[in-house]
């Protein structure tokens, strides 16, 4: 299957951590307490925002029976809730620790804003980014 | 007919709890302060949840998609809620009522013989997906906050209600119940909601980045900050502006006008109505008035409205017309440079436009970090563009701040209020090395050399004579100022060279070094190095200062004069309730008389958290206040119990930014106008102060001279609008501004601090037409150890200096975190989880006190204690810990404040010459608890 391979670019060398990215996700998505799709760290001098990275092979869609996890056609991985079975393979295979999950259910991921996108808006954290360190593009392409 | 008796009780008792008593024949009478201290928000230490929104799993927010949810639920079933009491339609009063709704639409259909099936689904439908969540939070908050027996009843029979037991209930006449139509003829049609739409709108607190927002709304729900905040080319939202649903539609908002019935102070109010609100106000301003003169009345410096239609405003506009009030000058954010840089440049116009930063080879951010503070909203994007350049950053700060962290090539740490010492040192590297511009110095500046001295100043006054120690013996070398601000010698001298070598170079300082006890000199000491080095006037550099920029016009209410010309010091106004006959001109700065005329009797603080929270030394201003003979009457209007909310007499509920309209500026960095569309209608009995105030004009007299023609704020903003066009042609009309939600200026000039001074050597504001580094003025006032006529360093009261460090070793400083624009947003859950409250330590006295990363430390000094979580890192010079600047002051049993709130221990001493204050010289000690 052809994708279009939609990634983040993230310019470390630009953020100044301000975390505007981290809370246009939370407030667009509204997340609860101490549930993050993306988040805002300062490691070793400088500043990281981090979410899914709607991996080329990734290793959520791999190892999720169900197939709940899948690729989207834009490339993007999202997840399928009448699928899953918050049995927590996902959140175990992720090497980026972007799934949020307890013990008892799975709770959520980055979606790529899939329903801003639909309205023709783009995602939240990459707009909302005021020093243009974080882009939503497609992968080895231009800036989107 | 049980279950529609027991929901026409339930939303008769959460809307009008004396009918409830009649229907049910309880007395009601005896509970009604319980009632309201439970239900609506007369006791500060109490909150019981009471709307869907705030009871789901998520964080609670009033107007969300579940209320919109609640919302169309009702819509569908052609209930139209009726907003009990301002309250949002999901409050449990409504749902209530919208259930009686439906179960008299049941009992229709059954006396009808129609199945009633699908009415029966929704009701049970509707209670497990909204009442259920809501009544069981609910519920469980009232078992904690109350033991009345009558209460705690309605929780049992909530519950009852909900495990589908039989409910008891008291007789009520259906026919005469706001049933009586769908008990008639069934289900009205329903109701289709009004489409989603989006508002402009803006951000109005009091941070340089005014941003303009964009949510998204229907049915006077706000679902969404959307990003795409395109109204204004160069400002974009920070993390506090994506995070404002959070803030001001959190539940525990201010509901409804009250008078106090504790002590002052203990957060225990009275609901009254808003025309014995509006009374009581009239009544004791003017008997205050009559009692010690209109000079007993001050209007607190407040920043929660930073807007065009501003309540303090209101406030001075009124006392105006009723004879005037104590006015103030300076303020808590720049004192000693707003009130130093004209001794230095005859004005305050000594910044240059931020687009000026890239035309500057080195950049130093002295004390200044606007990552965090925001001092403008595009100029950490064009920092970012500076980096990218590569044009080399110098943060000097005693943390390595975000900014340092984000921007900086080199962070210099230094220790707090030593400041001048750094720029003294730096000086004498690049007067020594012959790095500095003689030809600047000579032809535009006054008191460098001893050639160049006022005259009639004795011998070895001059700033050369200072440097090289011709009068104390001191030369101020490298190695001397180490030993006084901890930073090596070698990297002043690094810095120094790399500075005077930049050309152009800009120093750009923060507001922090200033709010100092000896922030005059840090001023004049970085403004001489621009001087020493021939930036000043030119482009990509700096003549440091306060830093205004000329720029756009601003539009400006007209608060009309004050009668009464006596100004204080804004710091000092605790002095004016407590000591007032202390203050004399020559001593502490008052302005247009030797004495006060008049104790201040009479506070009024809107929209402002300085009467206790951003105010030094709580402790006691708190003992201050409490004394009801002192201050006679506090007048609070808010949108939360603030920490000086609770102080107030008669307090009064606000709306939010979401529920008005205004119009609003960037600091004096920007070229845009903002106009805020209202996205909700006020909660609760909010009110706008311009609205109650219009009241208080009519119970004085003054109402045609308060309003003068305008019935409301859109009168005035089309009006004042009018004028500024007049000067501002380029502004669209009023109607496209509103539309568009502000306006970006096209045609902008690039403005650069007394660029026509030196290009064209006119003559400076100051009385000698020079650049003052020595002012005679100063000098004039003998006492040169603390108002020097030099831009020396100063030891100061608490600083590195003070032997006061033997008791309390550490220097404590604050800062401006990101998650906060000073005391608002602390509230907020999301902005919480960006940077929670902590103590930075180093590692080094962290280890000398036998405490690791994370613990519970008491930081103290005499005048309070704060316990908080320590962070050991290396971001902070050794010797200093800091705070973020803004936590409610939330104290325990013990009086310990528990919220990392600094001003528990920062000092009312102002500094020597503004009067300010000094909020960053503190001495404490930190210890395990």
């Amino acid at each position: 299957m052809m994708h279009d391979n939609n990634v983040f670019a993230f310019d470390s060398s630009r953020c100044t951590g301000c975390c505007a990215c981290q809370v246009a996700c939370k407030d667009n998505h509204n997340l609860g307490a101490d549930v993050y799709f993306r988040r805002v760290s300062a490691e070793d001098g400088h500043f990281l925002s981090a979410a899914c990275h709607h991996c080329e092979n990734p290793a959520c869609v791999a190892a999720c029976k169900p197939g709940a996890m899948q690729v989207a056609e834009d490339g993007t991985v999202q997840h399928n809730a009448a699928r899953c079975v918050s049995c927590g393979v996902c959140w175990a295979a992720c090497p980026y620790g972007a799934i949020a999950h307890d013990e008892r259910r799975y709770i959520g991921k980055c979606d790529a804003c899939a329903n801003r996108r639909k309205s023709g808006y783009g995602t939240a954290c990459a707009t909302a980014c005021p020093v243009g360190a974080l882009h939503f593009a497609q992968r080895g392409g231009t800036r989107a | 007919m049980k279950n529609w008796l027991f929901c026409h009780e339930m939303r008769l008792f959460f809307s009008d709890f004396p009918a409830w008593g009649k229907l049910t024949g309880n007395t009601a009478a005896g509970f009604s302060q319980e009632y309201t201290d439970l239900f609506q928000g007369t006791n500060a230490d109490i909150y019981v949840p009471l709307w869907a929104s705030c009871c789901m799993e998520k964080y609670p927010v009033l107007m969300n998609e579940t209320t919109l949810a609640v919302l169309t639920f009702c819509h569908a079933w052609g209930y139209e809620p009726q907003r009990i009491d301002g309250n949002p339609p999901d409050y449990i009063g409504e749902m209530f009522s919208f259930l009686a709704y439906l179960h008299a639409c049941k009992l229709h259909a059954q006396s009808a013989g129609d199945p009633a099936g699908t009415i029966e689904n929704a009701i049970a439908d509707f209670v497990a997906r909204f009442v259920r969540p809501t009544a069981e939070a609910l519920c469980g908050a009232l078992r904690k906050e109350t033991a009345t027996p009558l209460f705690l009843a309605i929780a049992d029979r909530l519950l009852a209600y909900l495990s589908g037991e039989e409910s008891t209930a008291c007789p009520a006449d259906i026919a005469q119940s706001p049933d009586a139509d769908a008990h008639a003829s069934g289900p009205r049609p329903p109701i289709e909601n009004a489409p989603e739409h989006i508002v402009k709108t803006a951000g109005m607190n009091n941070c340089g980045g005014k941003c303009p927002i964009q949510a998204r709304v229907q049915e006077d729900c706000v679902l969404e900050m959307l990003s795409e905040c395109t109204q204004i080319d160069e400002a974009r939202p920070c993390v506090r502006g994506y995070g404002y649903r959070w803030t001001f539609l959190q539940p525990d908002r201010l509901r409804y006008p009250m008078r106090r019935v504790g002590e002052r102070g203990e957060g225990k109010f009275e609901r009254i109505s808003w025309d014995e609100a509006t009374t009581e106000i009239a009544e004791n301003w003017r008997r205050i008035r009559d009692a010690y003169g209109p000079a007993s009345r001050f209007i607190l410096y407040s920043t929660g409205v930073s807007a065009l239609m501003r309540p303090s405003s209101f406030a001075e506009r009124l006392l105006n017309i009723d004879g005037g009030y104590l006015g103030y000058y300076n303020t808590y954010s720049d004192a000693c440079a707003e009130y130093i840089t004209p001794y230095i440049y005859g004005d305050t116009l000594s910044g240059n436009s931020p687009e000026d930063l890239l035309n500057a080879n080195l950049i130093i951010l002295w004390g200044h970090n606007p990552t965090e503070t925001i001092f403008g909203a595009g100029r950490n994007r064009l920092l970012a563009d500076c980096k990218a350049r590569g044009t080399k950053i110098i943060v000097i700060d005693p943390r390595e701040s975000d900014s340092a962290l984000a921007f900086a090539d080199e962070w210099i740490g230094l220790r707090p209020s030593t400041d001048g010492a750094l720029a003294d040192a730096m000086a004498y590297v690049i007067v020594s090395e012959n790095l500095h511009d003689q030809a600047f110095l000579d032809k535009f500046c006054l008191g460098f050399d001893e050639a160049h001295m006022p005259e009639g100043i004795p011998a070895n006054e001059s700033y050369e004579a200072y440097l090289f120690g011709r009068q104390d013996g001191i030369p101020k070398t490298p190695a001397w100022a180490e030993a006084i601000c901890g930073v090596p010698a070698e990297a002043i001298i690094h810095l120094a060279r790399a500075y005077a070598s930049a050309k152009p170079g800009c120093i750009l300082p923060g507001y922090g070094p200033q709010r100092t006890g000896n922030g005059e000199q840090t001023t004049r000491g970085i403004a001489l190095l621009c001087a020493l080095t021939g930036n000043i006037g030119v482009p990509g550099g700096s003549a440091a200062g306060v830093g205004f920029i000329r720029k756009h016009r601003n539009p400006a209410f007209p608060t009309l004069q004050n009668p009464v010309k006596t100004r204080i010091p804004n710091f000092l106004w605790t002095r004016a309730v407590d000591d007032p006959f202390s203050l004399t001109a020559a001593e502490d700065g008052l302005r247009n008389a030797e004495r006060l005329d008049a104790p201040v009797k009479m506070l009024v603080n809107l929209a402002g958290n300085t009467l206790i929270n951003q105010h030094s030394d709580i402790n006691r201003t708190i003992s201050i206040l409490r004394d009801t003979t002192k201050c006679e009457f506090i007048l609070c209007s808010d949108i939360f119990m603030t920490p000086s909310a609770r102080f107030a007499d008669i307090l009064l509920p606000a709306p939010s930014m979401f529920e008005n309209e205004n119009i609003t500026q960037p600091w004096s960095y920007g070229n845009y106008l903002l106009y805020l569309n209202r996205a909700t209608r006020p909660l609760f009995g909010a009110r706008f102060e311009y609205a109650w105030l219009r009241e208080v004009a009519q119970k004085l007299g003054h109402l045609e001279a308060f309003e003068n023609g305008h019935a409301d704020v859109q009168d005035w903003m089309r009006d004042i609008y009018a004028t500024l066009r007049e000067s501002e042609p380029e502004l669209p009309d009023y109607k496209a501004f509103q539309l568009e939600g502000g306006f970006q200026y096209k045609h902008n000039t690039t403005y650069i601090a007394y660029r026509e001074q030196i290009q064209n050597d006119m003559p400076f504001s100051t009385p000698s037409g020079k650049i003052e580094l020595f002012s005679r003025r100063l000098y004039d006032l003998g006492d040169p150890a603390h108002k020097p006529g030099l831009p020396k360093y100063t030891p100061c009261i608490e600083g590195f200096e003070d032997p006061l460090r033997e008791k309390f070793p550490l220097q404590l400083i604050g800062w401006h975190t990101k998650r906060r624009c000073h005391s608002i947003h602390d509230n907020n859950p999301l902005l919480e989880e960006v940077d929670r409250p902590s103590l930075w330590m180093h590692p080094e006295d962290a280890a000398t006190r036998g405490i690791a990363e994370g613990a519970e430390v008491l930081v103290y000094n005499d005048r309070g204690r704060v316990r908080i979580p320590v962070h050991v890192t290396r971001r902070i010079v050794r010797g200093v810990v800091a705070m973020s600047q803004g936590g409610w002051y939330t104290p325990d049993k013990q009086g310990v404040d528990r919220r990392g709130s600094i001003n528990v221990l920062t000092s009312h001493q102002p500094t020597p010459i503004a009067k300010g204050n000094p909020q960053h010289t503190n001495l404490v000690e930190v210890a395990l608890p």
